[in-house]
């Protein structure tokens, strides 16, 4: 009996994407991760005396892409405010970010799970500034503070509590990062804190409606952990609430090492963040002909890519998933598959092949280029080549940078298609093996693989595999 | 004094007859050392200074164009940054034996008077954190009126202003949120304009309250506040409230006399129940008037209502946008840190040592007025009056082009005369702080009298700098056009 | 180097202005504003003042807290006279003259070194402010 049937898990995420501009949100430091420390600071970031905040258009468009693709109501004019507290990062004594009117509200994401379509509110996304970085020596009385972090620009993406069950959740948050990564929003970078998630966690006995006490769970910077703060956290509520406690609204942080989550000290006594309209920057006010500008700037996102590789290409919803994930692979798939009739053989060497060698990240670059494939493809597709060779051909290609057709012909891996030149090996291995021919014909069939074996390794893999199939059944009836 | 009066017309004017920039600033470098008024915190390092002026005497007997304000001897309100300088905002927290903060950036105005090639003499002093009627409230003491020793400059640019008025500088900068500009001005006997909010980048200048907060020039004549303006005004990179409208040479309002404009006086400033207006300012304002009308001005009574109500929302606003403006105060990157073992106590003990009395109690009420559950009830009640404020001067400009009243109901008080007795302080700031709530240009003008200075008051619509230079100049001159 | 313009002068405190009683005692005369009995209602209690204190990141002594209280009490029943003004269906004004936003190109600059950064700092190590410490996680 599983948990799942007397319990409902209840998730809503709000996720930070750090936006992929060149200097901060309010100020021309620059963004560049992994600096030394306080090096991308200015004055605005500093919170100095009499400084005041400038915002980056490029932030704008990229909330504006993010807004369009989840399907977002954009709000044509937004207010930035300033949410008050006292932090050693936060060196202003208050955050700018957005209240009561941030850029978009009411989207939805759709995502499958195990072939379900689960459709995700999203509530809000708004602009915000980050804090900057206090790190905590083990054992010293004192904190550093490096502030190149303040300043940066982010959305936050908050979701209802629409998801039920952890693998519900880490879909949801793949295909956010697929998405803003597909739109250059976010690089996508959990390690370097690129894109974050929070997690608001709660638990109702199947069948109520009143939602339960919720905990936040924080910083949590992989899928799997986040997966498995989930999972320990609901059943730590579970069991709070069976044995007659209750359940705290409080912020939770994670121990990947001991897998539990802990209470994190409160940051502030108080959450009173006094929030009210930043004085020092005008309301937000979109141009409908920018808006539409960059909804035609909008690229095909991964839902319509799966969509099409099936419907159009008729590829299988698992492989169309691969490609379609990492904008960077989709964009490689979709060049070297220049004959939709062969888009089948294409994705299998993008996903066996290629993916094995070279990764989202790197496939970009990688030596065997979309022209490559596109050729070995169609070498394999009209029988020059059998797709045994032609695994040998993608070494060679690795090695000297040729094209495929050129090292087929210089090194003669030609497929041998000739009937006469395969009868004779054919004829050949049936006689030095005359033993086997008689056990195959007193019934043991198995033995059709070992004489094609026989023949292609007698052939160095060049016959080709059809031809010698159908003159060992001539030959062995 | 014993150097020459100078305003920046007759200074520039020098220069062109040979009068070297070298010897101006070391005679107004001598009179700042001099000074028993009070009104510099920080002066520029000699050497340096004279070094800029003998550049700039250099490039004129070249032939170079030295810059529309070429040696003019300039004073900053110490709440503005200069590049290298301290800058205190008179309070503890920036400036004291442990540390004493130095700006690395320049306000974006001081860029502008640099580039105009003005000489740069010091930092004058204020209210801590420009809040204050009187300059009674810094942490560098009060400052002296040179019109009367006895009496305070007004406040919060009451540095500036007796700079100005003691001839210590030839013009200087303010700040004005609810009438630090106009009010000293009133009661040195000097000119203090106020400009459209947003038509001067407050880049570089400590917010007291963002949304109310415009730097002016404080001068001895109209037309020098005309010229300084020339400088200061344009849309700034670093400041999104900065407007971008067009510059346009205010020198050319002046001296076109009153013929024909409509100059409103609203019926509340001069009611039967303005017992706080003393009869001399009363009468200042009402010989002003017959001038203005015996030159062609045409006078009207206009009505704004809601008057009464703008104290009320100023101090709402101004101290909400004040106790989140004055966060960043904290110990941690600048200004004073007191000693202390754990972090909460560092940000409560820096605070409460730097920040003076009336600072703390203007903090803790703007804490209030954010604070869960009272927002709607104080903050946003006050937005939504002062919608209605900024619609009464709408409506009234529908009828004239300026309004004109007095700046201050009384001349300067004495010294300490107040400090017991607040109430007559906070009547000081009745006339001026509807100006900033509306964002209106403004200025005051010496009016006439018999005694000690007065200060006439005239605002115009948004960006309308020209009609109350316009107006302005007439006062200046007793009416003689 | 920048100079005081006078010698030895140390701070000196000016006695604070009592905002509070000052606009209160303004409106009780028949000034610019009606003449209304102010009701006597405890708006905030001591332990609000401690509250907001907390808040705003300051202390006040003892005997600093009664009369504070009775400030802020004061200036918060003045304050009620906005009460009386309808606000219904008004737009809250944050900037007195109507904009919107212009935006900046998104061009990265370095305007200020690591040294200039921390050139203000009580306390700094390794390149960074040094606070006591903050969080243990």
């Amino acid at each position: 009996m599983s948990i799942y049937d007397t319990w409902e898990l209840v998730v809503g995420c709000e996720v930070h994407c750090q936006l992929a501009t060149h200097s901060k949100i309010f100020s021309a430091a620059p963004t560049t991760f992994g600096a030394a420390p306080n090096s991308h600071v200015n004055e605005v970031d500093l919170g100095l005396p009499g400084v005041l905040p400038v915002l980056n258009k490029h932030a704008v468009e990229l909330a504006v892409k993010a807004a369009l693709a989840l399907n977002c109501t954009l709000n044509m004019r937004s207010v930035f405010a300033r949410k008050n507290y006292f932090y050693p990062d936060l060196p202003k004594g208050y955050q700018i970010s957005q209240h009561d009117l941030p850029i978009c509200e009411h989207g939805h994401l759709e995502v499958d799970v195990e072939d379900r379509a689960v459709r995700v509110g999203i509530t809000r996304i708004h602009m915000e500034e980050d804090a900057g970085k206090s790190s905590h020596m083990s054992g010293a009385p004192f904190s550093l503070v490096d502030l190149n972090r303040a300043g940066v620009p982010l959305i936050e993406i908050v979701s209802e509590p629409d998801l039920r069950h952890p693998d519900e959740v880490i879909a949801y948050l793949k295909e956010l990062r697929s998405i803003v990564m597909y739109l250059g929003v976010c690089d996508g970078n959990m390690q370097e804190g690129s894109f974050r998630c929070d997690a608001n966690v709660s638990v109702r006995r199947r069948g109520e409606t009143e939602l339960g006490t919720r905990c936040e769970l924080k910083n949590l910077n992989s899928f799997k952990f986040i997966k498995d703060a989930i999972n320990y956290e609901m059943r730590r509520q579970i069991e709070l609430i069976e044995s007659g406690q209750k359940v705290v609204q409080q912020t939770r942080l994670y121990n990947p090492d001991k897998g539990v989550t802990f209470p994190m000290r409160d940051k502030e006594e108080a959450h009173d963040y006094r929030y009210f309209p930043e004085p020092d920057l005008p309301p937000l006010v979109l141009e409908q002909a920018w808006v539409s500008r960059l909804k035609e700037e909008l690229v095909e996102l991964p839902a319509a890519k799966r969509q099409r590789y099936q419907e159009e290409l008729g590829l299988s919803g698992q492989d169309a998933a691969v490609l379609a994930a990492d904008k960077p692979v989709a964009d490689y798939f979709e060049a070297a598959c220049v004959a939709p009739k062969w888009a089948k053989t294409t994705a299998n060497w993008v996903i066996h092949e290629i993916l094995r060698e070279a990764s989202a990240d790197t496939i970009g670059d990688f030596a065997l280029t979309p022209a490559h494939l596109a050729e070995l493809v169609e070498l394999i597709e009209t029988k020059v080549i059998s797709g045994k060779i032609a695994k040998d051909v993608l070494g060679y290609v690795l090695e000297s940078g040729d094209m495929p057709a050129k090292i087929v012909e210089t090194r003669g891996l030609k497929q041998v298609t000739d009937t006469g030149a395969i009868a004779a090996i054919v004829d050949q291995i049936l006689a030095d093996n005359p033993d086997k021919v008689e056990e195959f014909r007193a019934g043991k069939e198995a033995l059709k693989g070992w004489f094609v074996g026989q023949v292609m390794k007698a052939s160095k893999g060049k016959a080709n595999p059809q031809a010698v199939n159908e003159l060992l059944d001539q030959k062995l009836s | 004094m014993s150097q020459e009066t100078h305003t920046i017309r007759q200074l520039l004017d020098a220069y062109k007859a040979g009068t070297k920039s070298a010897d101006i600033a070391a005679q107004y470098l001598d009179a700042i050392k001099e000074d028993t008024h009070g009104a510099f915190i920080s002066v520029v390092d000699s050497d340096e200074l004279l070094a800029q002026a003998r550049g700039i005497d250099e490039a004129r007997a070249r032939g170079e164009d030295t810059g529309v304000l070429g040696g003019v001897p300039i004073a900053i309100k110490d709440n503005i940054c200069v590049k290298g300088g301290p800058v205190s905002a008179g309070s503890k927290i920036l400036d004291q034996a442990d540390g004493r903060f130095i700006s690395p950036y320049d306000a974006t105005v001081v860029t502008k008077l640099k580039a105009a090639g003005a000489l740069i003499l010091g930092k004058t002093n204020l209210d801590e954190f420009a809040m204050g009627s009187s300059n009674e409230n810094s942490a560098f003491g009060a400052v002296k009126n040179p019109a009367d020793p006895e009496r305070v400059p007004g406040g919060s640019s009451g540095g500036s202003a007796a700079a100005v008025a003691a001839n210590l500088c030839v013009a200087a900068l303010g700040s004005d949120t609810g009438g630090s500009i106009r009010q000293p001005a009133a009661f040195t006997g000097t000119v203090g304009l106020k400009p459209t909010y947003g038509r001067v980048s407050r880049f570089g200048l400590i917010a007291f309250a963002s949304s109310l907060d415009q730097i002016g020039p404080m001068t001895r004549t109209v037309e020098d506040a005309a010229l300084m303006l020339n400088v200061l005004a344009g849309p700034c990179p670093h400041d999104m409230t900065s407007m971008d409208v067009p510059s346009e040479d205010w020198t050319q309002s002046l001296g076109r006399g009153v013929e024909g404009l409509k100059i409103g006086v609203p019926k509340e400033y001069f009611g039967p129940g303005v017992e706080g207006l003393s009869p001399e300012v009363r009468a200042s304002v009402q010989e002003t008037l017959q001038r203005l009308e015996s030159q062609g001005a045409q006078i009207q009574e206009v009505s704004l209502p809601h008057t009464k109500y703008a104290v009320a929302t100023y101090y709402l606003l101004a101290t909400a946008e004040a106790s989140s403006n004055l966060a960043r105060f904290d110990g941690v990157r600048y200004g004073h840190r007191a000693e202390a073992r754990e972090l909460q106590e560092l940000y409560t003990k820096s605070r409460s040592e730097g920040f003076g009395p009336e600072v703390k109690r203007r903090i803790m009420l703007g804490t209030y007025v954010l604070s869960a559950g009272f927002y709607d009830a104080y903050y946003k009640k006050a937005q939504s009056v002062r919608t209605l404020i900024t619609r009464d001067f709408e409506n009234a400009f529908k009828a004239v082009d300026v309004i004109l009243g007095p700046t201050t109901p009384n001349v300067a008080f004495r010294l300490g005369e107040k400090t017991n007795d607040p109430l007559q302080m906070y009547l000081e700031d009745i006339f001026t702080i509807s100006c900033n709530l509306a964002g209106l240009p403004g200025i005051s003008v010496p009016g006439p009298t018999s005694g000690l200075p007065i200060g006439i008051q005239i605002l115009a619509p948004h960006f309308r700098e020209d009609l109350v230079f316009q107006a302005a100049s007439v006062i200046e001159s007793g009416g003689r056009s | 180097m920048w100079t005081r313009p006078w010698k030895r002068r140390t701070w000196r405190p000016t006695r604070a202005c009592d905002l509070v009683l000052a606009i209160v005692r303004f409106y009780e005369k028949p000034c610019i504003a009606d003449l209304r009995d102010l009701p006597e209602v405890v708006l905030i209690t001591n332990e609000e003042v401690l509250k907001i204190a907390q808040l705003a990141h300051l202390s006040f002594e003892a005997d600093e807290l009664e009369g504070l209280r009775n400030d802020l009490n004061s200036i918060l029943e003045y304050v009620e006279a906005l009460n009386e003004v309808d606000t219904e269906g008004v737009e809250a004004t944050s900037h007195p003259v109507s904009t919107t936003m212009r935006l900046r190109e998104d061009v990265a600059e370095s305007r200020l070194t690591s040294n200039e950064v921390l050139s203000n700092a009580p306390a700094k190590a390794e390149g960074q402010f040094q606070v006591p410490k903050v969080v243990a996680s």
